[in-house]
């Protein structure tokens, strides 16, 4: 078997849509399991045996995960909040994500200790949405007491966290004064803030929005026309914080890493670091999380001298994410992102082979030809899922991609060092300022030709 | 002296061209036009074309809801397209302050 790994991502996804489909026990799941996990001990040595227990293993690990994964703990805050009981309720904590400011209100993750309801004290856990209407000086980590109503939508479909609560006045918030938040998150914000800052300060508007999405993972300041067009040309994906940019920021740590003289072996390591402090930056998406896991994997490959391979890593990076949380397997972003890498993983060599594209002798046809197939691999693994939750098809995404893809590299290289440059003095900025509007202009104008173009799009 | 491999020194030498490049960018701008970069430029680009816009992109302007998105498709189609901004003034509800609220983030094309 040439991808063992690939072949247990299956196995394990398989096991997590039964559990999704079907009603069963935790219980029985694990008593089965240790069954097999026994077996797969005793079968060691036997060829064929051991590796359909094994694959049977593997698939109830992954029905295990999900079953577990539904299951709270009893002082969770879930188990206290019902569905026509709206409160008020009284909760302590701390904030646990960066607070997201809008229209003199506020807006985050909240990490509940402990809880009041009904005159009684709880000691409670798990993670809230809240809305804060008057205040908007919130920062990463902040102990507070809020009093509001919290509640569970009706509808509500990332499962991770279900719970809103809504605070009307700036009075029912206590601010404790301590922070209980983790230094290294508070350092990711902090570079993220200073990033923004220069976005701002030397871009226009619109460059400075995307910039900030394709650099720092924050979309909501894209204009509502350039979202539009970018769906419609099906290059909307360049404003998702992925594999290149994690490549990108491992090579100029890298050689950061070199030029400071650290030694070999612990360069590795700082660039393990700087990969991971990215992926806090950028808000630990999905595809930021399948790119950092990939890239992490990849430096250790180096690191112990193997050979790296794409299609290990992608499914070490499934795995990985599935086994934090397996409900991402029905999260769009984790099919698309994984969709488009293994296409490109899997489909790509074949059509390589069949378009015979090594007998090309001229360098430069090759690389077209060569972005062209990657493209059209890309398109290819996602066109489906494209089709089935967007319900629109793009038959110029193969084309525009083909232009618009070196120039978000462009952007993403440019971005970045315009970033990493605000650390100098504020001359050297202006350069990669210009740079940045003029790539940024030229993006935005092809993604609007091809969007324009007859026959680009097609709702379904 | 430094060590670096040829990749490393492509990379170096090519955000070194990208510095240059706008540089030249830079004053480019600041001799033949009054802004100092190429934003200006840009700004278009963000703004919704009301003659091609649907509904909902429509309804993502601040200020434009879902009975006034429908009265502008109805009077682009009834005049088969605006010829200017101004025209919007004529739709029922459109007044001199929603006009100038939306103004930044609409154009004709």
């Amino acid at each position: 078997m040439k991808n063992v790994l690939g072949c247990f991502v299956v196995f394990f996804c398989m096991g997590i849509i039964c559990v999704y489909l079907f009603k069963v026990s935790f219980q029985a799941f694990y008593i089965i399991a240790l069954i097999l996990a026994l077996s797969c001990m005793l079968l060691i040595n036997k060829g064929l045996s051991f590796e359909v227990t094994l694959c049977a293993l593997i698939f109830t690990l992954g029905a295990l995960c999900l079953k577990n994964s539904y299951t709270t703990p009893k002082t969770d805050i879930g188990r206290y909040i019902r569905y026509r009981n709206n409160g008020p309720y009284i909760i302590k904590g701390f904030i646990n994500s960066k607070p997201v400011f809008k229209d003199a209100g506020s807006s985050f993750i909240f990490r509940v200790e402990e809880l009041g309801l009904e005159g009684k004290r709880y000691k409670s856990c798990g993670n809230i949405r809240v809305a804060v209407k008057g205040i908007n000086n919130f920062s990463y980590g902040e102990e507070l007491i809020l009093f509001g109503s919290a509640y569970r939508p009706y509808r509500f479909f990332t499962g991770k966290i279900p719970l809103l609560m809504q605070v009307k006045k700036s009075s029912s918030v206590t601010r404790l004064n301590t922070n209980k938040g983790s230094l290294f998150k508070k350092s990711a914000f902090f570079l993220k803030d200073n990033a923004e800052s220069v976005f701002l300060r030397h871009l226009s508007p619109l460059a400075a929005s995307i910039n900030r999405a394709m650099i720092l993972g924050d979309k909501k300041s894209i204009p509502a026309a350039v979202y539009d067009y970018m769906v419609k040309s099906a290059t909307v994906h360049i404003m998702v914080v992925s594999g290149f940019h994690v490549g990108v920021i491992a090579f100029i740590s890298g050689v950061l890493l070199k030029i400071l003289r650290i030694p070999r072996r612990i360069r590795y390591f700082g660039v393990i670091f700087f990969l991971i402090l990215y992926c806090f930056i950028t808000g630990a998406s999905t595809p930021v999380m399948r790119a950092t896991v990939m890239g992490v994997f990849l430096t250790i490959g180096c690191f112990l001298q193997r050979e790296t391979s794409l299609k290990s890593s992608l499914s070490l990076a499934a795995l990985f994410i599935l086994a934090i949380n397996p409900r991402d397997l029905f999260s769009i972003s984790f099919q698309l992102s994984f969709a488009s890498v293994a296409a490109i993983a899997y489909l790509y060599p074949c059509l390589k082979a069949l378009f015979q594209v090594e007998r090309l002798r001229i360098g430069f046809l090759k690389v077209i030809a060569n972005s062209l197939l990657i493209s059209f691999s890309a398109w290819l693994g996602t066109a489906g899922l494209i089709a089935y939750y967007f319900k629109i098809i793009s038959p110029v995404a193969i084309l525009a991609n083909l232009f618009i893809i070196p120039l978000a590299s462009l952007l993403i290289i440019s971005g970045l060092s315009l970033a990493i440059a605000s650390v100098f003095p504020p001359v050297l900025l202006g350069a990669f300022a210009g740079f940045n509007e003029l790539i940024v202009f030229l993006l935005l104008w092809l993604g609007r030709f091809f969007s324009d173009l007859p026959f680009a799009y097609r709702y379904l | 002296m430094l060590n670096l491999t040829n990749d490393e020194r492509r990379a170096v030498v090519f955000i070194l061209l990208i510095y240059l490049l706008g540089l030249g960018i830079n004053f480019a701008c600041k001799h033949f036009t009054a802004g100092k970069s190429l934003g200006r430029l840009n700004q278009s680009l963000g703004k919704i074309n009301i003659n091609t816009a649907d509904k909902k992109l429509l309804m993502s302007v601040s200020g434009i809801g879902d009975r006034l998105s429908q009265r502008i498709i109805d009077s682009r189609e009834l005049n088969k397209g605006f010829r200017s901004l101004e025209e919007l003034k004529g739709i029922k509800g459109i007044t001199e302050a929603k006009f100038d609220k939306i103004k930044d983030y609409i154009m004709v094309q």
